[in-house]
């Protein structure tokens, strides 16, 4: 649950001092969101270090097993019977960042990817140590920003609460589409959009680009929480996309009741391929 | 003989003079579907089923009855709800065979238009269903109604005879007919706002402004700007500028109404459909252009089309809560 300091920021928007985490259940959120950030970070020239537990680990955001100058991993635990060394890794971070700054590097980006680390003995306490470094080497600084991915797979309820807690920003994946009068977000779980604003014919072409990079062969969710309007048009894009070969159904979720009485009136509700999900 | 049951659709008209014709017509076309093993629904008031289950005995059992002012609810709607029954029915080798009279009492003369075209409209729209509907008009109605109802309906049925009608009027014609009197001009002083851009966010929240101070129910008010932007949307598509919105309320025989009005200079091709026949689940090819207009019929309380060389105008109306303003 969204706690009532935490702030919610597309990767993209993160700023210097943000320590954020991204709680993630899937591969796919976690190379969506990551690798934007990653991406991002080398593209407007700035250090990379990707915090791991494996050296040989794929980054995500870049080819795998490619050399950039600006990116560096650091593996925080060589070996299976080594442990995550809270202090290691601050010093492993400072010197990292002293390094960025010798080399007039202007930002830093840090990924620290550890609830790996949730499985040794004290895995908890080792991590929420490392969390406070993070704090402490990002908080106050004008140059570092840092995202902690959790992999929910990983981490029990308790973990998760515990280690939310140490941020105070969430990431969230960037907008596909974003604009004053709508905003287009992929969703993991389940997999689809998140619309929000208006929608009408002047932005039919941007809600197909975005259903068109989802996978392929699954139902898609959207979720209509935070749309106020939508057309004819795009309900009628959306039936035709749910009638495509491999698609499966379109579900509409958390529609206001507005919405849905007009979804009722004209009967699209009916239309096979589309389905009204849950609840507002 | 109504007898011969060929599988092809009919629509009739009952014409009848108090309860011993109603019943001489009603009943032999009800019986009929029964031993045909057709799907026999009567939509009538609650008098007139008595009346048809003290005739049928223990047939009534068979028959299905609907309560006409439910039925008769919106032109539109009741036309493609009758549709997918009627689909539904062949889809199980089954004819549709349907008792409807129509209810005028409490209508306006704008809805007794749009009932009277739909009775002209689903003789287009029901052609390929195989249905059986018979309608019955009692003497007492206007004149009008029962005159109109002669060119809607193809043939005429007195007691168990049925006979072609030499007033029927083509659909598309009738439908015409019901336009042919200019549309009252706007209040004076109705403000025109002028659409130039596809962008229509903006146009909600003007159209949401104007409609502020009335009683308009949150669902309404959705269902109005989905139907003003699908037409805008229609007019930027199609259409020819200026176009223009104009909004304005009325109150006629203490039934307040919200009128949305949009206007452009362009002219529909013949052959446009008008919105009026519903599109079927499985046929849905024509996803693009003045398809969305069957929609916004069903979003409005009534629609109004006027096309020609002097341009487009589409009045959508909305109902409003309470009489005179309460």
């Amino acid at each position: 649950m969204d706690t009532l300091w935490s702030v919610r920021r597309p990767v993209s928007d993160l700023r210097p001092g943000d320590h954020a985490c991204l709680a993630y259940a899937g591969e796919d959120e976690f190379q969506h969101v990551v690798g934007a950030y990653v991406r991002g970070g080398l593209r407007a020239r700035e250090a990379v270090l990707y915090l791991t537990g494996d050296a040989a680990a794929a980054v995500p955001g870049v080819p795998p097993r490619a050399a950039h100058r600006l990116l560096t991993v650091i593996a925080a635990d060589e070996g299976p019977r080594a442990r995550l060394d809270p202090e290691a890794v601050r010093d492993a971070l400072a010197a990292e960042v002293a390094r960025a700054d010798r080399h007039g590097v202007r930002a830093v980006r840090i990924i620290a990817d550890l609830t790996w680390a949730l499985r040794r003995p004290d895995g908890l306490e080792v991590l929420l140590a490392c969390e406070e470094h993070l704090e402490r080497i990002t908080a106050p600084s004008t140059r570092v920003t840092a995202i902690c991915p959790l992999d929910r797979r990983r981490c029990d309820a308790a973990d998760l609460e515990a280690l939310r807690a140490r941020h105070a920003v969430r990431a969230a994946p960037d907008p596909e589409f974003e604009d004053p009068v709508l905003t287009i977000v992929r969703t993991f779980q389940p997999a689809g959009l998140s619309l929000s604003g208006e929608l009408d014919a002047s932005r039919h072409a941007v809600l197909d680009q975005a259903l068109a990079i989802l996978p392929a062969g699954r139902d898609i969710h959207l979720d209509m929480a935070g749309l106020g309007f939508i057309d004819l048009g795009a309900i009628n894009l959306l039936a035709d996309v749910a009638g495509r070969a491999g698609t499966g159904s379109v579900v509409l979720d958390r529609m206001a009741p507005e919405m849905r009485a007009v979804l009722d009136t004209v009967g699209w509700a009916r239309l096979p391929g589309l389905r009204v999900g849950a609840p507002a | 003989m109504i007898g011969t049951v060929t599988g092809a659709f009919t629509h009739r008209v009952l014409p009848y003079a108090g309860v011993d014709e109603y019943l001489d017509g009603a009943i032999p076309f009800v019986r009929e579907g029964i031993a045909a093993g057709d799907r026999v629904v009567c939509v009538s008031t609650v008098g007139r089923e008595e009346l048809l289950r003290d005739e049928l005995g223990a047939a009534a059992g068979e028959v299905e009855f609907v309560d006409a002012a439910a039925w008769y609810g919106h032109p539109s709607r009741t036309l493609a709800d009758c549709l997918s029954d009627a689909d539904a029915s062949a889809g199980e080798g089954r004819r549709l065979r349907l008792l409807g009279e129509p209810v005028w009492a409490f209508r306006s003369p704008l809805e007794v238009l749009e009932w009277q075209r739909a009775e002209a409209i689903l003789n287009v729209a029901f052609r390929d269903t195989g249905a059986s509907l018979l309608c019955p008009y009692a003497a007492s109605l206007p004149p009008g109604v029962v005159a109109a109802a002669r060119k809607t309906h193809p043939e005429t049925v007195r007691g168990d005879r049925a006979s072609a009608n030499p007033g029927f009027v083509d659909p598309w014609a009738f439908s015409a007919q019901c336009d042919d009197e200019p549309l009252p001009s706007p209040p004076d002083g109705t403000f025109a706002l002028r659409i130039e851009r596809p962008d229509l966010y903006w146009l909600r929240a003007y159209v949401a402004d104007q409609v502020r101070h009335t009683a308009l129910s949150g669902e309404d008010l959705q269902r109005l700007l989905v139907a003003v932007t699908e037409v805008v949307t229609n007019a930027l598509r199609h259409g020819e500028p200026p176009i223009a919105l104009r909004v304005w309320t009325r109150v006629d025989a203490g039934e307040r109404s919200l009128v949305c009005e949009v206007t452009d200079a362009g002219s529909w091709r013949d052959g446009s459909g008008y919105g009026l026949i519903p599109p079927r689940p499985d046929r849905r090819t024509a996803a693009q252009g003045r398809f969305g207009l069957w929609a916004v019929r069903l979003l409005c309380s009534l629609v109004q089309i006027r096309t020609g060389e002097a341009g487009t105008t589409v009045r959508m109306w909305l109902r409003l809560p309470g009489r005179d303003g309460a």
